[in-house]
């Protein structure tokens, strides 16, 4: 380890996901073996959230060098915000239950924001959709020309998958998801938020996540039940003329 | 080095050349159309059915004063070329070939001089990919190892033609010579090399050779090739159809030779090849291309393309595009999947992948016809093979051959196929209204395009711009971009990345097929909102509104008048400027005098005519999202009613929502419908409070839904208040009560089915003494009853602006007929000005018409009971006089502007 470089903090959020938190787990040992093996600290740590005991099973029993986090939010926003207190690591990697990185996202992610000041986030160059669904997200960097801040009134650029500096989250915490109120979309609202607050986020070249499409999925159900993103200055039509200005 | 000239024998070598030889050629006839040697290619086999559509060139093309015409340009360039120098100094010469021919063929007499004179150095060195050998030097290639491996050493020989015609090997060692080779030791006389040379023809056309050449193949291979003479009938058609149609010089018979990729000239002029060609060229994308603004047949087009157009580049086709075909064929690689690869594994060597790879001197559009569909390159970025047999199970089952064939061959004229996600052939119909060309994608290129017109939902051809649209239209350059940027998960280490996942979760490729792509904003579902939005939000006068003012139109109507009423009370209790009144359903806004001047106006729905519905939703949600409001009133916008239906209980975190509601509809089946029935549940929980305009609606609610005494005062009775307090009419009807002679009765309204017009003349057909003078128009024209079919004694008098404009002192009193109401402001304005009143006593009528105000009538469809209350009001005037005085007096105290500004003020708290 090269103490001049920045700690990792990844993040693995479980609830009721049994067996395919086992995968996901899977995965994020490959991403952290590959970041290891290029010199970058890792600390892994599991975040097991109102359990299934399917859940609690898979991580029964796993060695010193993850920490196991219970907590009893029933809120995947509540959740992250709990994993960030708890970190000590200089940037945080989330990777929920049920998805996969690509092997090298914890490594070129890294590399990429110990080039950039605390106020820079990293998401993936793809977002693979699949099981439910069979599709692809392209990521869109918030400086490339094409990018619009209007968009974010209706529709997500990114995921909460992303790798940011601890400072970042301890700043813009993750909203509460209330989705009998009619409320969901915590990531979409972070990101809202961050942008808002001169946030940057940025796509690491040739780096993929998977996102697993399940039909009862959460990000299904808020879609199904027109949840709602929470209210955020983003939405509101006076502060339009800022970003305006900005651009 | 041998330049351009030296394919053609120094004249003064020609009378004593042994090429002079007598032996005539043998004739090949016909067999460039034959198909006794064709190599089958089952994929263009399979889209042969229509042999007939050949013909029409043929019959364009027949004129023998043309023939003469072209003739003499011809010979006119012919004498220029053959006036042209020859450098004898070069190492490459002629007798120098004649003798590495001799020292490495063994010939020695005029077939020598024939392969000598006949080697196209440059084409050999293209096609080939000889650059690194000196040019001197390619002559001698050729013989060592070029004919070795059956190169073929100009465009007038075709090795795959001449091997299919040579006689079969009669000797062990014959059977491993080259093609050439053998064709050239014991065929030169006998055999023609390629398939679009008839001698038979090209002697009788040039009557100047007849004589002087005993071997016409020869003498065209060597100099009428580059003479331009035209070697067989086909090419005549089209050559002479190009020449008297666009007076264009005559084609360049060398390069339309040299256009066709080497081993396919049998396979060019057959017949099912010319008939493919045919069904794909699109002679309206064609002749876009040309500058010719003159009536052209497509059959000349199609000419102009096959004997120039395929070499200047020209666009024979919407399904090839020529810059992503040469990406294609350039990045190709056997497992390649941008290349849309056939799900049947074909094998081909990897020698074999090389040479088909190379274009040489080809054109690209017969290059990809005759080799890239043996690598299975799709050559347009606006066809995805997965989507394409996703989306039609007919093709999935039953195709065997590559999808694209199918699209070629019916796909792209049959308008339900999908063979794009780029590109929905409906969903560009309905945005540019009317096709101008047969074929959608045809009609964007040419048309669409350029009106801004996106073929897809959610993609934003604006960031897609099109250097040259015709050529690579926007949407292309869309698919190009997208498929490019995809390119990373076929190849590289993203691609080894999804491997390595998908070894930890195989379900990660799943499900299989076509996998969709978005991007946003550029191709996502929400662009469209965000696009319609862009345009809504600057023509908004403000970014904050306190109260936001919901209804479906402005026409002639109670619920308009009582939004214009609402708005001008709440305008008096609060900041005016801090209002905004959307109108929602439709553009009209007939009543702008119901409304204060100093509050905004936004029509609404003038952005949202064309957009489907649940968008329409989503922006007014954005819209009321965006201005933040603290107040947000429906009154009567179906739209609103479905925004807070979806939305309510998010929208009721952030603003209050007040509802107005007037009066239940009946349905055709006599039920109960309309707003009360329809959108009071789902809404109500999520309402601050709900305006009714009359009691016994408000009742009704309450008691239906057996409403606790919290959720009761939710809803909040708002009598309209009368719009005129001083009018009163008692005096001048007064005259009335001595009236000895005509009766009348005057009517208003919407001749619509709740009004019951039919009671109206059935009353008045049984009161045949009594006038009824009828004011109004149909509105919702879903009445049976035609105005025509009035009885004698009713008068349809038109509409008005105002009620004290009509001759209401020659009347007796008003008739109201409604069969459902809420609180009718036509009733509040009559009964206001003291005049008696005979009314259904329905929904709402009732808090005004009462047996003590008024004659209400139960029987509110009963002819008899309106007719009785009428004889019973005319027979005794002053007693209908001094009712109508009760009856005013009641509608001043219970239609009150102080009583509504408070009631307003207490329940929104303002």
């Amino acid at each position: 380890m090269t103490t001049s470089k920045l700690s990792l903090g990844v993040v693995l959020t479980a609830h009721g996901e049994g067996a395919m938190a086992a995968v996901s787990y899977n995965s994020l040992l490959e991403a952290c073996q590959y970041a290891e093996e290029r010199d970058i600290e890792v600390k892994k740590m599991v975040v097991l959230d109102k359990p299934s005991a399917q859940t609690s099973v898979i991580f029964e029993g796993l060695g010193d060098d993850t920490t196991i986090l219970e907590t009893n939010f029933g809120d995947q926003g509540l959740v992250r915000n709990a994993a960030v207190e708890s970190s000590d690591c200089d940037l945080i990697a989330f990777l929920d239950g049920d998805d996969l990185w690509g092997e090298n996202w914890l490594y070129e992610a890294h590399t990429f924001l110990s080039k950039q000041d605390e106020k820079t986030i990293a998401h993936p160059e793809f977002n693979w959709f699949f099981q439910g669904v069979s599709s692809v997200l392209i990521g869109l960097d918030q400086d490339d020309p094409k990018f619009n801040t209007d968009f974010l009134r209706f529709g997500n650029y990114w995921d909460a998958m992303c790798m940011a500096y601890r400072s970042a989250h301890l700043a813009i915490p993750y909203c509460e998801r209330k989705i009998k109120e009619g409320f969901a979309f915590e990531d979409w609202h972070w990101n809202c938020e961050t942008v808002w607050k001169g946030f940057n986020h940025k796509i690491v070249n040739d780096t993929i996540h998977f996102k697993r499409r399940r039909q009862n999925s959460q990000t299904l159900e808020a879609s199904g039940t027109k949840s709602l993103m929470p209210a955020t200055e983003i939405t509101s039509f006076a502060n339009l003329e800022s970003f305006s200005t900005a651009a | 080095m041998i330049n351009s000239s030296d394919h053609t024998l120094p004249d003064s070598e020609q009378d004593e050349n042994p090429l002079a030889i007598n032996d005539v050629a043998e004739s090949v006839g016909d067999t460039y159309l034959s198909e006794q040697h064709a190599e089958p290619v089952s994929e263009i086999d399979s889209l042969v059915s229509e042999y007939d559509e050949v013909t029409a060139i043929e019959d364009d093309c027949s004129s023998s004063e043309n023939d003469t015409k072209l003739a003499n340009v011809i010979d006119s360039q012919v004498s220029e070329y053959d006036e042209e120098p020859v450098d004898e100094n070069v190492i490459d010469s002629i007798e120098h070939r004649v003798k590495l021919v001799a020292d490495t063929m063994f010939i020695f007499d005029e077939r020598a001089w024939f392969l000598a004179a006949m080697f196209n150095s440059d084409f050999y060195r293209i096609n080939y990919n000889l650059n690194e050998v000196p040019v001197e030097a390619l002559f001698e290639h050729f013989l060592t190892e070029g004919m070795t491996k059956n190169y073929s050493p100009s465009p007038a020989f075709d090795p795959v033609y001449t091997a299919s015609i040579l006689p079969a090997p009669e000797t062990d060692d014959e059977v491993d010579k080259p093609v050439f080779y053998r064709w050239l030791k014991g065929h030169f006389k006998s055999i023609t090399p390629h398939a679009m040379f008839d001698a038979d023809f090209y002697l009788d056309r040039y009557s100047d050779l007849a004589e002087s050449v005993s071997n016409p193949y020869a003498h065209f291979a060597t100099t009428g090739l580059y003479e331009d003479r035209i070697p067989c009938k086909f090419l005549q058609l089209h050559v002479n159809s190009v020449f008297t149609t666009f007076e264009e010089t005559p084609s360049n018979i060398e390069a339309i030779f040299s256009s066709i990729p080497i081993g396919c000239s049998e396979r060019f002029c057959r017949q099912e090849t010319q008939v493919i060609f045919k069904k794909i060229f699109m002679h309206e994308l064609y002749k876009q291309q040309l500058d010719a603004d003159i009536e052209v047949s497509p059959a000349s087009l199609y000419s102009h393309f096959l004997t120039q157009g395929s070499l200047n580049r020209h666009r024979p086709t919407m399904l090839f595009n020529d810059a992503w075909y040469r990406d294609q064929l350039s990045n190709y690689t056997s497992n390649d999947k941008d290349t849309d690869t056939l799900r049947e594994f074909k094998s081909l060597s990897a020698d074999r992948i090389r040479e088909l790879q190379v274009m040489g001197t080809s054109s690209s559009f017969l290059h990809w016809f005759f080799n890239g569909i043996q690598l299975d390159i799709v050559p347009t970025p606006l066809f995805d093979t997965d989507y394409y047999t996703k989306s039609h199970p007919d093709i999935r089952n039953n195709w065997k051959a590559h999808p694209f064939m199918h699209f070629i061959e019916t796909g792209h004229k049959e308008p339900f196929r999908r063979y794009s996600e780029l590109f929905d052939n409906n969903f560009y119909k309905r945005n540019i209204g009317k096709l101008h060309f047969n074929s959608a994608l045809l009609d964007f290129t040419l048309h669409g395009q350029f009106e801004g017109v996106s073929p897809a939902a959610g993609l934003q051809l604006e960031h897609f711009p099109a250097k040259d649209p015709i050529n690579c239209s926007s949407v292309e350059e869309a698919a190009i971009y997208f498929k490019r940027r995809t390119r990373k998960l076929s190849s590289g280490p993203v691609a080894n990345m999804i491997k390595k996942a998908t070894a930890l979760e195989p379900q990660l490729v799943r499900p299989y097929g076509m996998r969709a792509v978005r991007m946003a904003p550029l191709f996502h579902p929400e662009t469209e909102l965000m696009h319609d939005m862009s345009e809504i939000v600057p023509k908004l006068n403000k970014t904050q509104y306190d109260t936001i003012i919901l209804m479906p139109h402005c026409r002639l109507a109670g619920s308009a008048n009582v939004a214009g009423q609402f708005t001008k009370t709440v305008a008096q209790l609060s900041d005016s400027e801090n209002i905004l009144v959307i109108t929602t359903d439709l553009s009209a806004f007939e009543r702008p005098d119901w409304f204060p001047e100093s509050i905004d106006v936004f029509d609404l729905s003038e952005h949202t005519a064309e957009v489907p519905q649940e968008r329409k939703v989503r922006i007014l949600l954005d819209v009321v999202r965006g201005l933040r409001p603290n107040n947000i009133v429906n009154i009567n916008s179906n739209l609103g009613w479905h925004l807070t239906n979806t939305f309510g209980k998010q929208l009721s975190a952030w603003m209050n929502i007040y509802f107005y509601l007037f009066c239940w509809d009946r349905d055709q089946k006599g039920n109960k419908g309309g707003y009360p029935i329809q959108w009071f549940l789902p809404s109500f929980d999520y309402a601050t409070a709900v305006f009714t305009d009359n009691t016994t609606l408000r009742t009704e609610l309450q008691n239906r839904y057996c409403l606790t005494d919290a959720m009761r005062k939710k809803i909040v009775t708002l009598h309209t208040p009368a719009a005129q307090t001083q009018l009163n009419y008692q005096n001048a009807l007064a005259e009335r009560s001595t009236n000895k002679g005509v009766r009348r009765i005057f009517w208003s309204g919407r001749f619509d089915r709740q009004k019951r017009v039919d009671v109206l003349f059935a009353v008045a057909k049984r009161l045949p003494d009594i006038e009824f003078w009828v004011w109004g128009k149909s509105v919702l024209y879903d009445s049976e009853i035609k105005m025509s079919s009035a009885p004698e004694n009713v008068r349809l008098m038109g509409t008005y602006l105002s009620l004290d404009d009509l001759p209401i002192a020659s009347c007796d009193c008003f008739l109201y007929t409604s069969g459902w109401d809420g609180l009718p402001i036509i009733l509040i304005d009559v009964a206001s000005r003291g005049i008696p009143i005979v009314a259904s006593s329905v929904g709402g009528v009732g808090d005004l018409v009462n047996d003590a105000t008024g004659w209400p009538v139960v029987e509110y469809a009963n002819p008899d009971a309106y007719c009785d209350a009428i004889d019973t009001l005319l027979a005794d005037y002053p007693e209908a006089l001094s009712k109508a005085q009760a009856g005013r007096e009641h509608t001043l105290a219970l239609c009150n502007e102080e009583l509504y500004e408070q009631t307003l003020k207490d329940t929104m708290q303002l």
